[in-house]
């Protein structure tokens, strides 16, 4: 057998020779390094930008150090999959060596990053939500609750608006069956009956079968990921005519002002669960969303919000240990911060699990800008399963 | 393509030390240098090597017999899985007990897809693999059985276990169980395609009527090579899934089964070392351009695809083969 | 009655979407024997052009569709006058470098129109339902079911009847003899490829009705493209309408009565499809 042995010397070389890391020494005011694992590429690239945003601005509120050590961002792609997520993690943790690492979104993937992650002893965090399965880990920021407590209010309200029976319309994975679990919960607790659940998987492009096959119910509420779920969703209900009232999950962040624009009227009169609006009506938030577009040049959403309290209580939590990210010091100090946020009130359970405001939105029209209006608020949102 | 045979205005001694200088640095470098580096370091050779056996098996079906498989995955996944659902249902990671159940679902499942997918051949056959990987992977996101609670997919695995009292395994003998395993399918495959069984599948390639004219029972010849490939799939995700902590259903999906094809087109598909230095090339671009740039790292990638087929279509490996025969110094012949 | 008459609508609507996306694809590999990866990414840059003449500039819908015909089919004629003219017969290649192609029209279109999905749009006079059997049905999924039909009726002219369509039958059939007869094969196929690539940008705009347009439709344009033309066979119309509609009605009719198995029916069918005409409905012998 003959080989290509130089191409194969070649090419080891390199990989070789870019891989060695460079060996650090360590100095009085190294880093506090922190990782991020945001979406770049794949469905949800839209949304990396927006949540580096978030974090960004809180960093630059301590001037990027505390207690004489820099602040460093490193960030990575989750280009949606689970699986890059993990190798992503693992180099940030065995490659960069932080102890912190905010991020990634699905909820798929903090499962399989949670054994890894709790093993190393690294401070982690979801962005939106997270399973509430990661609590036992310990290890784990959630913000601003549990999936199920993120939709919990949905279900109470639907109920105190007098519905008696619902039919759902749920993401066929974890996720989705987690916060529907939220609506069932809220719902039944005040004396609502679930009388249909619709599994539609992640992506559906055509909802037509499903929308014409729903049972008679008071109220249909759904569940489906990202924008363009949401949107066809939307879309092709009201083009079925269809007459129960619509409710909707984590509205304002997968229906922000301009995809409400692009839906036009359609949208309007759509009713659901939200988390944060930039209109909310606190002095933190007015004086946060002014910062946030003059730094960024647009107005703050619901995902540069999270990604900032949770940057925040982190960052607060460094300070109160006096710059020291080990893990064993770190997490309870993070545990024991309060603070108001642009979103509200934020503390933490002892499981790591933030109680922060639940809110109820409708999507207006006022003077042509389309928005979502806060028409109701659920202070403190608990998870019933946490002690 | 026979170029080997060019004659060579060489010192006999001279050509000999250049010739083995290669093999010694790669040797070098996959035995020694590991030692001196990082954990994550090591991760990622040991997925290099992982994904140089998972093409190297492939190219038995796709290079050597000129089938083109895009289900391959479904093996590689298999192998992957079947480790998963012995840590997920019955707590263990045994290594005697997960690489054997790997192959074993690997082959079973090629055994029974092959009978399918052989049947045609081409284009046709790329379309029935797809199919067939992709018929796998809806049943691995639907089947509960199949999943972590909670999410699509297993994950919390880890290293493997030996039985053996105080052997714990880490990322740095991992790296060397990986290397040993790999050097010697490697090896086994080299074996294949240098015996008779090897000469036979190549000659089903280059004409296929002729060999049945001379006796052969061609179907069967093909049949054994899917099997031997899909087996050596099945190891490459056995090792995968202890090194990588989770599998999930695209590890039996078409991008998975795409890997080993991109590999080996562009290593060289007609060797068996081309589809290794492929897995070197990407394993690595994709590495160093995803943290050079996070979101532009696609860009970088399908340039590469494109600049080798425009510019060494033969595969990476043989343009430098050939580079290096013009440059007066050959390093290898570029087999048919 | 009336349920299985709306399913029936919404697996036709869908099937001619499949249809249109797959027919390009299948007849550039059965004409030209060229697997081209990179269907998906033209469906997908045709739906974003087409959003932005008939949504952003506001022009007719019309006037989106063909804007969104003609970027795919230059981006498509651009690919295949530089690269693939170069890979006939060499389908390993052609793989590759479509493939590679994926990965650089995405990022780039990541880069033009950016993260955020385009919402569904549609003419003015197709927006809203009208009454059927007393439910209400979108008018636009009616105008996609038309569409198909009449582009799946020209084509197949194109294809029996016309002079072109005789020359790349011949071309598929035998090449030398029909380079031998004096027919610029050259020319012809990239007049083919243009057409199939404009279709490909059709259906991304005709698509777009119901589906938006957002930056991961590349591939999974790609993966349905694949299963229809599995089914009704390589490098015929008939074979890709065929296979449209029976996956758009298995889809269709699946989500109806087993929805916990949505993804499952369609791969199931595809399989059943191949245990017994492993060529697919139509297929020819390539």
């Amino acid at each position: 057998m003959k080989k290509i042995g130089l191409a194969l010397l070649v090419v080891g070389l390199l990989v070789s020779l870019g891989l060695v890391s460079p060996t650090q020494k360590s100095f009085a005011a190294e880093p506090i390094k922190i990782g991020a694992i945001l979406n770049y590429t794949g469905p949800a690239a839209m949304l990396g930008p927006l949540f580096k945003n978030g974090i960004v601005m809180a960093l630059e509120e301590y001037n990027s150090q505390i207690a004489g050590r820099p602040l460093e961002l490193i960030v990575e792609d989750a280009a949606g999959s689970p699986n890059v997520c993990l190798e992503k993690a693992r180099k940030l943790v065995e490659r960069d060596k932080v102890k912190i690492i905010i991020g990634p979104l699905m909820g798929d993937a903090q499962l399989a990053l949670g054994p890894y992650l709790a093993n190393k002893g690294v401070l982690a965090t979801g962005l939106y939500c997270a399973m509430f399965e990661l609590t036992k880990y310990q290890n784990w920021l959630i913000y601003p609750t549990t999936a199920l407590g993120l939709t919990l209010p949905l279900g109470w309200y639907a109920a105190d608006k007098g519905h008696k029976t619902m039919v759902m319309i749920i993401a066929d994975y974890a996720g989705g069956h987690a916060f529907m679990k939220g609506v069932r919960t809220g719902f039944e607790e005040k004396g609502g009956k679930v009388v249909q659940e619709v599994l539609v998987p992640v992506g559906t492009a055509d909802f037509g079968p499903y929308i014409s096959n729903l049972k008679n119910a008071d109220c249909v509420a759904f569940f489906v990921p990202n924008t363009g779920d949401s949107s066809r969703l939307v879309t092709q209900y009201k083009e079925f005519g269809v007459k129960m009232p619509l409710y909707g999950t984590t509205l304002a962040a997968d229906l922000p002002e301009h995809v409400m624009k692009e839906l036009g009227d359609k949208v309007v009169g759509l009713q659901g669960q939200a988390l944060y609006i930039w209109s909310l009506d606190n002095p933190v938030n007015k004086k946060w969303v002014k910062a946030m577009e003059k730094r960024f040049g647009k107005t703050p959403g619901g995902l540069a919000n999270n990604s900032y309290c949770i940057t925040s209580s982190i960052l607060a939590g460094l300070k109160a240990t006096g710059g020291d990210e080990t893990f064993s010091k770190l997490w309870p100090a993070v545990l024991k911060v309060k603070m108001d946020t642009p979103q509200g009130p934020l503390a933490y359970t002892k499981e790591g699990v933030a109680l922060a405001n639940g809110y109820i939105v409708e999507a207006k029209r006022i003077n042509g800008r389309y928005s979502w209006d806060p028409i109701k608020v659920y202070p403190a949102v608990r998870d019933p399963r946490l002690k | 393509m026979v170029a080997s045979d060019r004659e060579v205005v060489r010192g006999p001694e001279q050509v000999k030390w250049i010739q083995f200088a290669p093999y010694f640095a790669v040797a070098t470098i996959l035995v020694v240098l590991p030692l001196f580096l990082s954990s994550y370091t090591q991760g990622v050779m040991t997925r290099f090597l992982v994904f140089a056996l998972f093409s190297a098996g492939y190219n038995l079906v796709f290079g050597y017999l000129g089938l083109p498989s895009l289900g391959h995955a479904a093996y590689f996944g298999a192998g992957g899985y079947a480790v998963a659902v012995l840590k997920l249902h019955y707590g263990t990671d045994l290594f005697w007990l997960g690489v054997p159940l790997g192959i074993l679902t690997a082959t079973l499942i090629a055994a029974l897809f092959g009978l399918i997918a052989l049947r045609v051949s081409g284009l046709y056959f790329l379309l029935v693999t797809f199919a067939l990987g992709q018929l796998l992977f809806s049943v691995a996101w639907n089947v509960k059985w199949l999943n972590s609670p909670g999410m699509q997919g297993i994950a919390g695995l880890s290293f493997p276990s030996f039985g053996i009292p105080g052997l714990t395994v880490n990322s740095t003998s991992y790296y060397y169980l990986v290397l040993l395993i790999t050097a010697f399918c490697i090896l086994a495959l080299h074996r294949i395609v240098c015996s008779p069984f090897g000469h036979a599948l190549v000659g089903i390639r280059e004409g296929e009527d002729r060999m049945r004219a001379l006796g052969y029972n061609t179907w069967l010849y093909k049949y054994i090579a899917f099997i031997i490939s899909g087996a050596f799939s099945g190891v490459a995700g056995v090792l995968f899934a202890y090194y990588n902590y989770m599998i999930d259903p695209n590890h039996l999906g078409v991008g998975t089964s795409f890997l080993p094809m991109c590999m080996a087109i562009i290593g060289g598909m007609g060797t068996l070392l081309g589809p290794v230095l492929g897995a070197a090339v990407i394993i690595s671009v994709e590495l160093v351009a995803s943290i050079v740039t996070p979101d532009r790292w696609p860009l970088i990638l399908g340039g590469i695809f494109v600049l080798t087929i425009m510019f060494a279509r033969q595969g990476i490996g043989v343009y430098l083969v050939e580079l290096s025969k013009r440059a007066g110094y050959p390093y290898g012949s570029t087999k048919g | 009655m009336e349920n299985l008459v709306i399913n029936l609508l919404n697996g036709l609507s869908y099937g001619m979407v499949l249809f249109l996306i797959a027919s390009g694809m299948s007849i550039v590999m059965g004409a030209m024997n060229i697997i081209n990866l990179s269907h998906g990414v033209l469906y997908m840059i045709g739906g974003y052009v087409g959003w932005t003449v008939a949504v952003k500039l506001g022009a007719p819908f019309a006037l989106g569709l063909l804007a969104g015909g003609l970027a795919a089919g230059l981006v498509g004629l651009m690919l295949e006058r530089g690269f693939l003219r170069f890979l006939y017969k060499q389908p390993n290649e052609q793989v590759l470098l479509s493939f590679g192609f994926v990965y650089i029209l995405s990022n780039l279109s990541l880069w033009v129109w950016g993260g955020w999905p385009r919402m569904p749009f549609t003419a003015k006079f197709l927006s809203g339902s009208f009454e059927i059997l007393g439910r209400a049905y979108p008018k636009a999924r009616f105008a996609t079911i038309v569409f198909g039909l009449v582009l799946a009726g020209i084509l197949w002219w194109l294809q029996d009847r016309t002079r072109v369509g005789a020359m790349v039958r011949a071309g598929m059939d035998n090449k030398e003899i029909t380079m031998g007869l004096g027919i610029n094969l050259e020319r012809l196929f990239a007049i083919v490829f243009f057409v199939a690539s404009f279709i490909a940008g059709l259906a991304g705009v005709i698509g777009a009705q119901l589906l938006g347009v957002y930056n991961a439709l590349g591939l999974e344009i790609l993966l349905l493209a694949l299963i229809v033309i599995i089914v009704g066979g390589v490098g015929s119309i008939q074979g890709a309408l065929l296979g449209g509609i029976l996956i758009g009605l298995v889809d269709a009719f699946g989500k109806a009565l087993f929805p916990r198995f949505a993804m499952f029916t369609m791969y199931f069918t595809m399989i059943i499809v191949l245990l017994l005409k492993p060529r697919g409905l139509f297929g020819r012998k390539v």
